[in-house]
Order: structure tokens, then sequence, then C-alpha cells
């Protein structure tokens, strides 16, 4: 127990700079200490292991960056794939095909690593659109991977069968061993820097945790996990053509399924979403593996085997899962501060939608909905459960398509856009289970927010003070109440023109809830964004509401002030459930 | 990629492996001198074994390769057991010039890539001076292949084909693709009929042994009906099976290897093709019997190894052998693996030295003793094969590879250098 406190304590020390100013002194990594020292240990390598060793440790190496680029696509971005080889494999074979041909190694390893991105791009296009679930990725990549090996095994006049290509064995290994473990620190430096340390990196770890929190932050899911598999399938290829002349032999095991479990199991050993834990996990592995076999003979499966199974059982997070207690973001550059808000285009209508139709399997659940809503003004949807409040929701925010009928977004026609674009154009939502990052803390959805919003807003003080007192908490350990604040405050963050709020005071107590009017109309006086508010607490809509609108069975059957609306008799038979 | 890189991707064979050692020896001294006396003592290589001195300077070392796990690895044990039966009765005789012979085994899995990583480490971490082993051709191209980069010998004890022999550096002592078929494909044919049936696992033997089998049919004015390939490591067989059987074929000429062979042949059973089709080939070997069973009593093939052959030697061989392993039938690749380590001694010892390249010399035309006759047989050293003595042979219930007719000795029918 201690020991979580203590590792909530540093953490709670690492993050705590991430919002403020540039940081001063970095405090001392135990990660990056390891990583330099291990680094060190293996520049002398070469002066007390024999050739063979060296050459085993380099071979080692180029599986443990093929680890990384499989991390970058199931630890950071989290697609499945159970077909990695295949990139990884054509990387090989580029510089072995080259190499047996007397074309520059360097031309093949280029020709597999291009098309080993422009094959992640098809397969990632293919398997992660907006219709297919996380098997889709599974059961493509599988078929992949068979296909590859199928190909190489029978295309003889290029792969050369299951024979495979001979590499011939390098002049002097120390050389290719000290190259190898550049290159490879250089590629990972550069990820962890260029990629993971970045927004494209935060915009992965988001997709990961909450795919449809991120769409609505404004980050095009689609497209970045397609870029993100495309990179990891290109950082498997460069791993690859490291390799091959490492191999003497380059067979179609190469691309296939047991080299692509492998590589699943060494980054779930050493641990998945880290740096250090899939390279570690991979060179123990082939390092393990020769020693091994060595040791014991044939039955040193089974102890792979049992090691494997035990350690899944024992250290889910894996090996180097385990000391990984830091932020999971990285404190991307804070945006530029806003430009004052009064110099924000405003006015006009905020949002617009005519003849909205949407059916589920054929029942109506929207029928032809009219609304018109004005900057500055704030609309609340009321209605019977049914009614189709939510969806009307879902449909303005881009979540789910309509059936008929348009939605136009500060002038902009956006009915056929998905979330991300509507959120570009001055649309902000939160959910009516709040919907965040689990793990995250409160910052790091902030810096999230932040991120995707390409500007500095500051927060009213109501939000603001979130941030400063539970800043470090992880969401999971909010009150209701808070999570719905931080919601609200990462739609802030955009400086919205619309702002959409799914029954916003559920589950609050009544001065929690009479609060939040009050800074929903606050806000609304500030910033001049319209706000669409499903809610079914009426005390709270008539503290809330400039105009009421009250939906049943897909269709408004009144609006106006609560007033007016709660004396129409149609409004009352359908509270009632009359016809 | 920088400069460094291309250089290790250096093609070049040019510079011998006793070269490397010594720049490699010599930059780590350089190292030594600069200042890092602690690593002064951990500079020394092992590799640099091959210019020793001949007799009594240190055992003569060899790296044994075999497949122990994966698709083919009943032939892989088969061929441990005779090796390892082989290797004892050796060193209790004196060993090689009176030093002892020393083997570092490990398992490839039947898999080209891992076989390609044991002959290295057997080559550059345990400097060994002579390669025996491997079953598939595709461990042997690599093998043949590596061995040859670093001058190393290699014996492969399994049926093989044609490979480049003239650059390379290996021998071969089991039969070969011409030695069997060429008196098989006949025998068939009169026997049963001409209308032959070829399936074999999808490798490179296969093919190439089914090819050769293509030739002998042409030859003796028979045709194939049908002809198809499954992957290694294939469990079901029951399309394949429905295939043949729709085929009708006077003989199945087999090239299913491995695990494989037993499957198909326990399928073919259970699907009523067998007993009763004229399966032949190298499917039928001994190691497979016990499992296989009752399935392929009575079926036809070429052999070069019996139970019944009478020499002295092969008595001898047989007692040891169910003595140290038990009852049940002997592999063929147990046997060879078992005299191998005759030709080794007889070359090293006609080498005068453990020099690599001068033992590779001394096994063209080296001769010993083996169980398959009283006289000695040669390495033939115009193509580094054997021509051995065959027999067409019909299995009995027990596993037993009963002599029905007696062929002679058949040429191996490789090409020549």
């Amino acid at each position: 127990m201690s020991w979580q406190k203590a590792r909530e304590r540093s953490r709670a020390h690492r993050f705590a700079t991430l919002n403020g100013r540039a940081t001063a002194a970095r405090s001392l990594r135990p990660g990056r200490v390891l990583a330099a020292l291990l680094l060190a240990i293996a520049a002398l390598c070469p002066f007390f292991l024999n050739e063979f060793k060296v050459g085993l440790i380099a071979l080692g190496l180029t599986y443990g960056l093929f680890a990384v680029g499989l991390d970058l696509a199931w630890g950071r971005a989290g697609i499945i794939s159970i077909g990695h080889a295949v990139f990884f494999g054509l990387g090989v074979y580029g510089v072995a095909i080259a190499m047996a041909r007397d074309v520059s190694p360097l031309a093949g390893a280029a020709a597999g690593i291009v098309l080993a991105a422009l094959l992640g791009v098809a397969i990632a296009a293919a398997g992660l659109r907006r219709s297919t679930n996380p098997s889709t990725m599974a059961v493509l990549t599988l078929a992949v991977t068979l296909l590859a090996e199928k190909i190489a095994r029978s295309w003889w006049s290029v792969t050369g069968g299951s024979t495979g290509i001979f590499v011939q064995p390098i002049a002097s290994t120390d050389a290719y061993y000290w190259f190898c473990l550049a290159a490879t620190t250089v590629v990972v430096g550069a990820l962890w820097l260029a990629v993971l340390r970045r927004p494209f990196g935060n915009r992965l770890v988001a997709i990961r945790l909450n795919s449809q929190r991120a769409e609505h932050l404004g980050i095009p899911v689609y497209r970045e996990r397609v870029v993100g598999f495309a990179l990891s399938a290109a950082v498997s290829a460069l791993a690859g053509s490291l390799a091959a002349p490492l191999m003497s032999s380059v067979s179609p095991d190469r691309v296939g399924i047991v080299l692509s479990t492998q590589v699943l199991v060494w980054v779930a050993i050493g641990g998945k979403g880290t740096i250090l834990g899939p390279i570690l996990g991979a060179m123990a592995a082939t390092y393990g593996q020769d020693a091994l076999a060595t040791w014991m003979g044939d039955s040193y499966l089974l102890l792979l085997g049992v090691l494997f199974i035990g350690s899944v059982l024992l250290v889910p997070a894996g090996i180097a899962g385990q000391f990984q207690s830091g932020p999971q973001l990285a404190d991307a550059a804070p945006p530029a501060p806003a430009p004052a808000r009064a110099s924000l285009p405003r006015g006009g209508d905020g949002l617009v939608c005519e003849g909205v139709v949407k059916r589920f399997s054929g029942n109506i659940v929207l029928d032809g909905v009219d609304l018109r809503v004005p900057a500055g003004e704030i609309v609340c949807l009321i209605g019977p459960n049914g009614a189709g409040k939510s969806t009307l929701l879902n449909i303005l925010s881009g979540a789910i398509a309509c059936d008929a009928g348009s939605v136009t977004l500060r002038g902009m026609r956006v009915e056929s856009q998905p979330p991300h674009r509507r959120i570009a154009a001055g649309l902000a939502r939160t959910f009516q289970i709040p919907s965040l990052f689990p793990g995250l803390s409160v910052s790091e959805h902030l810096v999230l927010a932040r991120q995707e919003a390409g500007v500095r807003v500051a927060l009213p003080e109501a939000y603001a003070r979130l941030e400063r007192e539970h800043g470090e908490r992880r969401v999971e350990d909010l009150s209701l109440s808070d999570r719905r604040s931080l919601e609200i405050a990462m739609a802030l963050c955009a400086n919205p023109a619309v702002l959409l709020l799914d029954e916003p005071a559920a589950g609050l107590a009544r001065n929690e809830a009479n609060r939040l009017a009050r800074t929903l109309r606050a806000l609304r006086d500030e910033l001049g964004c319209a706000i669409v508010c499903v809610e079914h607490d009426m005390e709270i809509v008539r503290d809330l509401a400039d105009r009421v609108v009250c939906l049943h069975r897909g269709r408004i059957i009144s609006e106006g002030s609560m007033d007016a609306v709660s004396a129409d008799p149609e409004v009352r038979r359908a509270y009632l459930g009359l016809r | 990629m920088n400069k460094d890189g291309s250089s290790g991707y250096d093609n070049s064979l040019g510079a011998p492996v006793s070269r490397r050692a010594f720049a490699r020896g010599a930059g780590r001294l350089a190292f030594g001198l600069a200042g890092a006396g602690a690593f002064g003592g951990l500079t020394g290589f092992a590799g640099g074994a091959q210019a020793a001195a001949f007799k009594g300077a240190r055992p003569f070392k060899i790296g044994f390769v075999a497949p122990l796990t994966g698709p083919v690895a009943p032939e892989g044990i088969a061929m441990q057991r005779g090796f390892e039966l082989g290797l004892e009765e050796l060193n209790a005789a004196g060993g090689i010039a009176g030093q002892p012979i020393e083997v570092v085994r490990q398992d490839d899995q039947a898999v080209p890539a891992v076989a390609g990583t044991v002959l290295k480490k057997f080559i550059q971490e345990d400097g060994v001076d002579m390669v025996v082993g491997t079953i598939t051709s595709d461990e042997e191209t690599v093998a043949s292949q590596i061995c040859a980069a670093y001058n190393v010998p290699v014996m492969f004890l399994e049926a093989g084909f044609w490979m480049p022999f003239c650059k390379s550096t290996c021998v071969l002592l089991g039969e070969t693709s011409y030695s069997l078929l060429g008196p098989l494909v006949p025998f068939m044919a009169e026997k049963f009929g001409k209308k032959f049936l070829l399936i074999g696992s999808d490798f490179e033997f296969p093919h190439q042994y089914l090819n050769v089998g293509k030739s002998f049919i042409a030859k003796a004015g028979g045709s194939v009906v049908d002809e198809f390939y499954a992957p290694l490591g294939t469990a079901d067989w029951s399309s394949s099976i429905a295939k043949i059987k729709s085929a009708a074929p006077d003989v199945i000429l087999s090239a299913v290897v491995g695990g494989d062979a037993i499957a198909f042949v326990k399928q073919a059973k259970s699907f009523g093709l067998l007993p009763g089709a004229h399966l032949t080939g190298i499917t039928l070997q001994p190691e497979f019997y016990p499992p296989m069973g009752d399935a392929v009593d009575g079926l036809y093939t070429v052999s070069r190894y019996s139970e019944e052959i009478k020499t002295a030697g092969n008595a001898a061989f047989i007692a040891a052998y169910k003595k140290k392993y038990g009852e049940g039938p002997i592999p063929l690749v147990g046997v060879t693996a078992y005299y191998s380590l005759r030709f080794v001694k007889a070359a090293v010892e006609k080498a005068g030295t453990y020099d690599r390249k001068a033992v590779f010399e001394a096994l063209k035309g080296v001769a010993a003793t083996t169980p398959l006759s009283d006289q000695p047989l040669t390495l033939n050293p115009s193509n580094l094969s054997v021509d051995y003595p065959m027999y067409v042979c019909q299995i009995q219930r027990g596993g037993l590879f009963k002599i029905v007719k007696d062929l002679g000795v058949v040429s191996a029918g490789l090409k020549t250098c």
C-alpha cells in the first residue's frame, strides 16, 4: 500500500511540471539511467564476447527494434496485429534479394521499407474503418502473414522457395554489431523524441484509451491510426533489413506466423507500451533461446512455454510494465495563448438542423427535426425517455450519421463530416456518462484537450480550480461531478462556438446542479457560445434555458419558454404517456 | 545507413576465416594497448583451432546438428541415436589418431534460419573441425553454404540430390534420388502397373525426388496421373486421400516425410486407401513403422539397408543398437549416422592434420567398412557420394525390411565436377 502511495507521489511529482512553464531541472528517471547503462554495456560487448555471441546480440537488437515497431501499433495505438512478421520479412527479403542480385543492400532495404509502409497503409485502411471491430485487424493481419509465407515458399525464382536465400556472412561481425547498436539507438531515440513524446504519440494513446472521446476532442482517429500502423510497419521492415545480414539464411518462416507470434510474446513479456520492455524482451528471448537450447537440449521449448504462461499470468503488464509509473502522455509544447475572446467571430446561426431523420432497424427515432440555435442561446432539449434526445445530440456531433436532413454548423454543412471535422468547426460535446481516458490524470486530459485545441485558453475559475486541486488525480478517483466538470473543461479548452451537453446534471446533488447551471450561464455570457443541453431536471432547465424544446417520438412537439412548454397540453400528455 | 553499414554488407568471401580471426585478435590487442588493460586477458579466441598440430594436441571436434523437434523430428532423433552409438564405439576404440572425438550438439527444428544460426555457433564459438548432420534439403542447403563460406567440411547423412558440390565442402553419405528411384520405378511398373500418382511434402527435396521419379517413369513407359504437394506440418490429409482414390493409380510414389508421413499413412488406412493401394517411396522408413503399424505391411520399396544383410558388422551393429535402444525396426538414417564417423576417422588420419581444408581433401576417395557390406565402401572422389549396394525390400509385420531382390551396386548418379 505504501508502495502504491510512493508510486502515486512520484507520478504526481513528475507530472507537476507538465502544465507549468518550461521545466527547470529534469529529474533523473530510473528508466533513462538504466537505458544509458545498458547502452554502455552493450557497446563494450565485442570486447568480452566471441564472434558468435556478438552476432547473436546484434540479431537480438534487430529483433528488439522489430518489437518496438510492433509496440507502436499494439502498445501505443492499441491496434492488434497477428502478422507483423510480414513487415519484418519485407525488410529481410528486400536486403537478401538485393544482395543475391548484386544490387546495393541499401536499395533493397529502402524498397522493403517502402513496401512495408504501403502494405501497412492498405491493411490499416481496410481493417480500421469505422464499421470494423478490433478482431478485423487480427483476422486481416493473420491472413496476410499466412499468404506472405505461402508466397515466399512458392515464388522460387525470387525468394528461393523453402530453402530461402543464403546471405554471405558479414566480413566483420564487430563492426556490424556496432552499426546495429547505433542504428537501433538512433531509430528508437528518434521515435521517442519525434513521435512518442510529441502530440502524435499522445493522440495514439488517447485513441487507444477511448477512441470516442479522442474523436470528440477533434482527433482524426482513422487517419492517425492508419499513419501509426504504417509507421509501425516501416520500423519493423527497417529492423528486418538490419537483421538480414546476420541471418545467413533468409527463409519463409521469417515472414510467417511463428515469428509473428514470437514478437507478440516478446512485447507481452517485456512490457507493452514501454521502450525498453520490447527490446529487452526480444534480446532475452533471442539470447536465452540459444543458451537454453545448448543447455537443456530439445526440452527448452517446453521451458519457454512455461515461462510465457507464467509471465502472462503473474506479470500481465510485462517486466518493464512493472516499473512504469510515470505519466503516459508527453508534455507537448503548450500551444500559443488564444487571441482575446472578443475578437473571435461570433453571432449568426451557431447550429442549424433541418429535416433530420434517423431510423434504427426500421424504427423511426427522429422524424424530421428542425432546430435552429443562434450563437449565444442556451437551448434545453427535454422529452420523455425514448424521445430521441440523445440520438439528436449524436447526430449533431457526428457520432452517428442521419438518414436524411442537414446539419449546418456556423454556416458549414457538416452532416456527412466525421466528428473531428465538426470539432474543428467549433463544436464540443460531453456525454451522458462522462467519456474520459481511463488511467490518465486530470492534467493529462487537459494536455490532450489543449493540444487538440491548438490554442491555450484560460479556463473559467470553476474549472481552473479542478485542475489546480486535482491535477494529479486519475479520473477513476474523481467524484461524478468532478468528472462532469472535467469533461466540460476539456470542451472549453477548444473555445467552442457550440457546446452540446448530454444530461450534465444527472447524478449531481441539488446544490451541485444549481452551481452547474450558474456556471454554464456565466460561460455563455463570457464566451458567447451556443449551448444545446439535454436535461431531465426541470429545475435546472428552468434556471438554464433561454428556450426549451420538447421532443416526443422523434418530433418537436413544443418549443418556447419553460412556462409555455410546461403549460402545453401536448407536452403534458407526452410526459404522462397519454396519446 | 552510413559507410559503416555498407561495409557490414560486404559480399566478398575472399578472406579466409583464419585471417579474419587474426584481424579480430589484432584489433583487440590494439584496444588492450590503448589502455583498457582489464580486457587484455579476455581477448583470446577459440576459433584458431584449425592450425593446431595433429597428434595428441586435442580432441577432434564435431558439430552435430539435427532436427530434434519440429516436423521431421522422427528422422532427426533416429539419426542422433545412430550417431551416438557410433561415437561411443569409436571413442572406446581409441578415437581419431589417439584423440577422442568431442561433439557439440544442437537442435535446429528443421528451420533453415535456425540451422544457419546453429552452424555459425559451431564454427564461430565452438571452433568445430567438421559438421555432421541435418535431415531436410533446406537445412542441407544452408549448411553447405555456411560451411563453404568458412571452409569447414560437412557430412550429410540423409538421402540427397544434386548440390553444388564442386564449390562446396560437403560430402553426401546418404543415397540419392537416382539410386533409389532408378531401380524402384521399373520394379513397381512391372509388378503393379504404369499409372503413377506423385505426392510429396512441399519443400525442395520432395520436388527434386519426384522430378527424378518422373524421368524414370517416362523411361519405364509409365504415366503420371496426378501430382501434388502439401506443406511440412500438414495434419489433415483427407482431401489428398480422396483425390488419390478418385485417380485410382497403380502406384503411389510418395515423398511425404517426417511426422507428416505418419499422419498421411494413418489417415490413408482409416479412409480405406491402405492396405490395398501400392504405396512406395521415401515415405516408407523403418523409423515410422511403429506409429504407422500394419498399414504398410506388405508394401515394397528400395533401400540400401535391411536387418537381413548378412555381414559380421551388421550383426554386431544390430545387437549393439537393440541393446542400447530396445527392440524395433532400425532406421536407415541411424545406420548411416552410426558408420559416418568411420569415414571421418579415416579421412583425418589420412590427412595427418585437423586442418579443415586438408580433411576435406582427404575425404575424397576415403574408404570405410560399414554394416552394409563386407567390402569397404568408398566416397567417390569425383562427386563426393557413395555408390551403395541396393535392395528391393518388402515390409514385414513388425517392421522388418525383407530383401526380395538384390539390385547390386547402384550408381549415385550425381553430376561430377
